[in-house]
């Protein structure tokens, strides 16, 4: 590099290194993080079923009532798709709002969805099931949220995150209560939810440098 | 030397991207045989959720049937003096005519029976004593569920019944009996599952004729002569000197009455076949098996065997878009299509319970198709791609359809799709080199 000179011709300090990074969110990230999400899902999932085994034990000690141990391993069956859907989501808020955040932080958002359930069954013993359910759904929703905030620093991510998880769970407690429709609510839903996915791929487009950003 | 430079500072070197590799298409056929496998786990777990509908399903149909009416077993008539059997008939000819009808609640239901039962035959002539008291013809047959009934005819005379717990009871007198009589008896009863006669005559023939879905034959010996059709159905038993006195006051003294009929407990026999024989039967018991249940769930059950050559069709014809077209198609997009064909099945199970099953797959296999279709036109902006893929994908589930309805041609069928796929991915991989 030449070396500069100032007005009066005094030398200068050589430029700083510039600080370009290199992109983050690329494809190969992406598929990374939804094979982690995968997995993860399927770990808690397993955990969510323990805990609504763990509810019939319960019951079986006449802690529980026995409607609310059923709605709290019904609402456990719903775990995988609950913990794959809010983490994919957050995948695509953070591409969206361009911010970066580690797997830990994935990690750590999963288990307050998991401990979610442990938390409804320890209230349902003391409150009817859709009390509790509420009392939990705020109190887990309201943790994510603010730590949304914390990772993203946007207001706007923040009231997203909000609204998806408090929308997920009263999709949940909805089939919970409606039984026998609840296979054909669930999978129309689903299927609305590839919908969603597949649009969200068309509008995402790579930079030159492989950057993926949502339009 | 004071020379002001007016040069500016150079721009920080800008990142430069490595150079993108190449896609090489071995990778992205491993990577795609890897989702084919996981789309697969996915299947199974469908399949998992259709047998547990189904067996909750049925469990409810059970307790509608039972409600109605459960297996019903008819034996008889028999004439009773006191607790013990004094005569069978000699020649007994029994005719029970079927029709079956659907009971409805909420999403399900279950198939139940009215069975039209006429019995007719000649006793021959029995010396009792004129003074005989509690001389009783009686037919075994859980009389709480009979709904219509025509008194006993007896040698010209007829007889009120009575409903006694599991037999009908008339009371005939011994004068009645003492030369050889004819008698006539018909009644309708409700019933599910199945029909039972016992052969309690010296020499019976049984007919049962009517609707039923698929019925099967059961009992201590096969029908003589049968013709079963797609709704109905014809059976007929001989028997000859299957049943006497002595086998009859036998059971009695055993306790074991209701082997000879009235309302009976239901054990499940799984069987693959059609035929059924309990082996080491101490009555002469022959009779006709029906599906309590709803069968769709089997039909979906049975479109999951083709699941996986859908998905592994499906992604050879995005594999040859792709190469075709020069647009790679991401792997992440393969996957949402691919969890889009997982889609189908689980849409299948849900409208299967509301409507009939070409009417859930029409409309299932039309919305997985229109969203697919939507996707690839979209996404390589060419609405001819998105067509093609349509069509290829109608074409797929016309056929499985097709092999689920044709059983008896699907193995051709099938093979011979296989051979027409095949010739198309070779032509598809002679233009891979241009």
């Amino acid at each position: 590099m030449d070396t500069m000179h100032n007005f009066d011709g005094s030398q200068m300090p050589p430029v700083p290194p510039a600080m370009v990074s290199a992109p983050h969110h690329t494809t190969a990230w992406l598929g990374v993080q939804t094979l982690v999400i995968a997995v993860f899902s399927a770990i808690m999932a397993l955990i969510a079923d323990g805990i609504g085994d763990y509810g019939v034990e319960r019951q079986s000690q006449g802690l529980l009532s026995e409607s609310s141990s059923l709605m709290v391993s019904d609402s456990a069956s719903y775990c995988f798709a609950l913990i794959a859907i809010s983490l994919i989501s957050l995948t695509l808020i953070e591409v969206a709002f361009r911010k970066h955040t580690n797997l830990l932080q994935y990690a750590l958002i999963g288990c307050a969805l998991g401990l979610f359930y442990l938390m409804l069954l320890a209230l349902a013993e003391f409150v009817p099931f859709w009390a509790s359910y509420s009392i939990v759904t705020v109190m887990t929703a309201g943790l994510i949220t603010v730590f949304v905030k914390g990772i993203t620093s946007s207001v706007k991510a923040m009231w997203l995150t909000a609204g998806i998880l408090v929308a997920e769970y009263a999709v949940i407690l909805l089939l919970i209560y409606i039984g026998s429709l609840a296979l054909l609510i669930g999978s129309i839903l689903l299927f609305v939810i590839i919908a969603l996915a597949m649009y969200f791929t068309l509008r995402m487009r790579q930079t030159a440098e492989g950057e993926l950003i949502i339009k | 030397m004071n020379v002001r430079s007016t040069t500016p500072p150079p721009l920080p070197p800008a990142y430069v991207p490595a150079p993108r590799k190449p896609e090489r298409l071995g990778t992205k056929i491993v990577m795609m045989i890897v989702q084919c496998v996981v789309l697969m786990i996915a299947t199974l777990i469908v399949w998992g959720l259709v047998y547990d509908r189904q067996s909750s399903v049925n469990d409810v149909a059970d307790r509608i049937a039972d409600e109605w009416g459960g297996t019903v077993r008819i034996g008889g008539p028999f004439v009773m003096t006191g607790d013990s059997v004094a005569a069978v008939a000699r020649a007994l000819r029994c005719n029970v005519s079927i029709e079956s009808k659907t009971l409805h609640r909420g999403i399900y239901e279950a198939e139940v029976y009215d069975a039209a039962v006429k019995m007719s035959g000649s006793f021959d002539a029995l010396h009792l004593p004129s003074d005989a008291e509690g001389v009783m013809m009686t037919v075994r047959v859980p009389a709480r569920k009979i709904y219509r009934m025509e008194p006993l005819r007896i040698g010209g005379r007829t007889v009120e019944w009575q409903r006694d717990g599991n037999s009908l009871v008339a009371d005939v007198g011994a004068a009645a009996l003492a030369e050889a009589t004819d008698f006539d008896i018909s009644f309708s009863i409700h019933g599910s599952g199945e029909i039972e006669v016992v052969q309690s005559g010296q020499n019976t023939v049984v007919t049962m004729e009517g609707e039923a879905r698929n019925p099967s034959f059961t009992g201590s010996s096969l029908p003589d002569d049968r013709t079963v059709t797609d709704r109905t159905f014809l059976a007929q038993w001989e028997s000859s000197s299957a049943m006497s006195v002595e086998t009859c006051n036998q059971l009695i003294d055993n306790n074991d009455w209701s082997l000879l009929g009235g309302a009976v407990e239901v054990v499940e026999v799984v069987s693959e076949s059609d035929y059924v024989i309990v082996e080491h039967l101490d009555v002469p018991v022959i009779g006709s098996k029906f599906l309590v249940g709803v069968d769709r769930y089997r039909k979906v059950s049975r479109s999951l065997k083709f699941a996986f050559i859908i998905i592994v069709l499906t992604f050879i014809s995005l594999f040859f878009t792709e190469v075709i077209i020069k647009r790679p198609i991401p792997l992440f997009n393969c996957f949402l299509i691919g969890a889009a064909l997982v889609m189908f099945y689980l849409l299948l199970l849900s409208f299967v319970e509301f409507t009939s099953f070409g009417v859930a797959y029409l409309v299932a296999s039309f919305m997985t198709i229109a969203l697919i279709g939507g996707y690839m036109w979209r996404m390589l902006a060419s609405l001819r791609t998105g067509l093609t893929i349509a069509s290829i994908l109608t074409l797929i589930y016309a056929c499985c359809y097709v092999m689920l309805c044709l059983g008896r041609y699907a193995l051709a069928l099938g093979s011979l799709i296989l051979f027409a796929s095949l010739a198309a991915m070779m032509w598809a991989s002679l233009k891979l080199k241009r």
